[in-house]
């Protein structure tokens, strides 16, 4: 017998489940969503800025010009490079800032829903300095529970959920922004994308 | 060591006793404040608890399903029956690639399989990531609380630490600065590790893949570097549906720290071109209590480790008094349901206060299922013999009016050996029985 077959023994007979019920859950709708959306974000440790689409440029110039590399595989003016077209994903650690879309944002928690099918490396996310996020101001829902009911997983390979920049407190309860992920991060919320 | 003698050892400096009470209360307070800030909290429980219900009563039918769909995902899926099997096949797939460094995140069942110690002994560097793990590694310990490993030391003691084993600065114990060099120590690491480890919090079965929450960012950096992932699973992790995390996700991160949510919550449905991604289903004595109608709850747990931070034992005891992986109520019901003479003085470690029932996010009934261990473990005759025969005395002496009043009438004569028989007055002051008993009294008011 194989260990599967051991355990799927000893865990009952495979039989099809009962239907389980569909969970209604009342809940207080929340007025302003973007406004609950930027507190959270804050109490998450990240920043948030409203911007018409047509600053998102100027904005990030305004924000990370200079001396830093930036990178995306959008096609932003002030990205110095398309993190695509690197083939490991090491080469990527001396990122200062990545700009990636977001396709949805959640009030109750500042978690904003990434899944870009055209990013080649996952490890963006988390291994550059300064993560900013873009995503159309009116994708704002209030809990997980709706956010859970709009994405349809089954067609992901990867997606994440990402509220602030990386912390701990695992000294003495002390809340340290940047552990290992991004050390800072900013969304911006655009009108008219 | 029992709890009792290993809590006496922790209790001997009152400083920190009273500072790990504290900071394990703080952890608390933030946790209701979140609570509360929801209206349908209890609704999301009363969900949680029906969804974990529901599926441990099909698991066969949802890990079935949950196999086919993360195969058809291109995840490879290993079943193991326990510690052992499990600790040979991460070791395997690490063998195969050539793999000699790994960075792990953070999962108790590799902890309750032993995996490091397994993987070290074949020539295998393991390195914890989260950085309390991380901090325990470095002294050689294990966790002493699943959420916040290392919770039992001060800033000081890590600083330290980190001097002898990163060359930190000398007498720099600030905790922003320590976290830093973590980080500097730890990119490399993750920077030249070929493989990854994580634990797994979520197992969606329609989906076939999997979620892993950490604030740290961790898990996201070690297997987006790595090319090889290993994600180790308990078969009671599975949940149905994509819908059901939106219930889970609102509860987890709340209960555990307060947050609303960690700041990662991470998908991983199939691996990453070019990349090999492993699920290891482990059973390790699960499957025993899946018939057991009072028991099988507690597979229920999501881990939060609200009941941890709650429990007035814990606070005041330390996580290295309790004997397993686990420590706090859910941990001591869970190493009663796999060995109740080895690790029953656990269902003892506990006032019975209910506090943790009243907390746990999915309704697992602790306390009183720490009773009926209580009530097994006496009926299995586990108890020692002096605390047998104690009660056996207390019992015939009770129950007999004629030993009773003997026993009343003397007992200012025994009074002060008690303390050295009482068991239960060590700490305590034993009230001086009183002159006159109340039947006495009330005889002579009529």
């Amino acid at each position: 017998m194989s260990s599967k077959e051991k355990i799927l023994k000893k865990t009952g007979e495979i039989k099809t489940p009962l239907e389980l019920e569909e969970f209604k859950i009342e809940k207080e709708k929340i007025k302003d969503k973007t406004d609950s959306f930027l507190t959270s974000l804050k109490n998450a440790a990240g920043e948030g800025y409203i911007i018409k689409k047509d600053d998102i440029n100027k904005k990030l110039e305004e924000l990370f010009g200079g001396n830093l590399k930036t990178a995306s595989v959008y096609d932003y003016q002030t990205a110095d490079i398309n993190p695509n077209k690197y083939k490991k994903a090491t080469e990527l650690e001396d990122i200062d800032v990545a700009i990636v879309h977001g396709d949805f944002a959640v009030a109750e928690n500042g978690a904003v829903w990434i899944n870009e099918k055209n990013n080649r490396h996952r490890a963006l996310y988390s291994i550059c300095k300064h993560l900013v996020i873009i995503l159309p101001k009116d994708q704002i829902v209030d809990t997980m529970i709706e956010a859970y009911k709009r994405v349809n997983l089954k067609e992901l390979k990867h997606a994440v959920f990402i509220s602030g920049p990386s912390k701990t407190a695992d000294i003495e309860q002390s809340l340290v922004i940047g552990a290992h992920g991004a050390k800072a991060l900013t969304v911006f919320l655009v009108e008219g994308l | 060591m029992n709890h009792p003698k290993a809590a006496k050892e922790f209790l001997k400096n009152e400083d920190h006793v009273k500072w790990h009470d504290e900071a394990l209360w703080f952890v608390r307070q933030k946790r209701d404040i979140a609570a509360k800030s929801i209206k349908e909290w209890e609704e999301l429980r009363e969900a949680a608890q029906k969804i974990k219900s529901h599926t441990l009563s099909y698991l066969s039918y949802y890990l079935n399903e949950f196999e086919k769909n993360a195969l058809s995902n291109g995840i490879k899926v290993h079943w193991a029956t326990d510690a052992k099997e499990h600790n040979k096949i991460v070791y395997n797939i690490l063998k195969k690639h050539q793999i000699k460094k790994v960075v792990k995140s953070k999962s108790m069942l590799t902890e309750e399989c032993a995996l490091n110690p397994y993987l070290k002994k074949r020539g295998i560097e393991v390195i914890d990531t989260d950085l309390g793990e991380r901090i325990v590694q470095l002294r050689d310990e294990p966790p002493s609380h699943i959420v916040l490993p290392a919770i039992h030391l001060k800033k000081e003691q890590i600083g330290k630490t980190f001097e002898e084993k990163l060359h930190t600065q000398k007498g720099n114990f600030d905790p922003a600065y320590l976290t830093n060099e973590a980080r500097k120590d730890l990119r490399e690491k993750f920077l030249s590790a070929k493989g990854a480890i994580t634990g797994v919090n979520f197992a969606i079965a329609e989906v076939g893949g999997i979620v892993v929450c950490t604030n740290e960012g961790n898990a996201d950096l070690g297997t987006s570097v790595a090319k090889v992932h290993i994600a180790s699973m308990g078969i009671e992790k599975i949940i149905p549906k994509t819908e059901h995390l939106g219930i889970f996700t609102r509860l987890l991160a709340r209960s555990a720290t307060g947050q609303a949510i960690t700041t990662y919550t991470t998908h991983f449905n199939a691996p990453e071109e070019g990349k090999e991604m492993h699920i290891v289903i482990v059973d390790n004595q699960r499957s025993d209590i899946i018939n057991d109608k009072e028991h099988k709850k507690v597979l229920a747990c999501i881990r939060c480790a609200a009941c941890i931070n709650t429990c007035p034992i814990y606070r005041r005891s330390g996580g290295y008094s309790y004997s397993y992986t686990i420590a706090g109520p859910v941990g001591s019901l869970l190493a009663n349901t796999r060995d109740l003479k080895k690790y029953g003085d656990l269902a003892f470690a506990s006032t019975l206060c209910g506090s943790c029932t009243n907390i746990c996010p999915v309704k697992i009934d602790i306390h009183h299922q720490l009773l009926a261990f209580r009530k097994e473990y006496v009926k299995k005759g586990y108890v020692s013999f002096k605390k047998r025969l104690a009660f056996k005395i207390g019992a015939s002496v009770l129950r007999n009016a004629f030993l009773y009043e003997i026993a009343r009438k003397t007992l200012s004569l025994f009074h002060p050996f008690l303390k050295r028989l009482n068991l239960w007055g060590e700490g305590r002051e034993i009230p001086k029985p009183a002159k006159k008993s109340f039947k006495e009294i009330y005889g002579k008011r009529k």
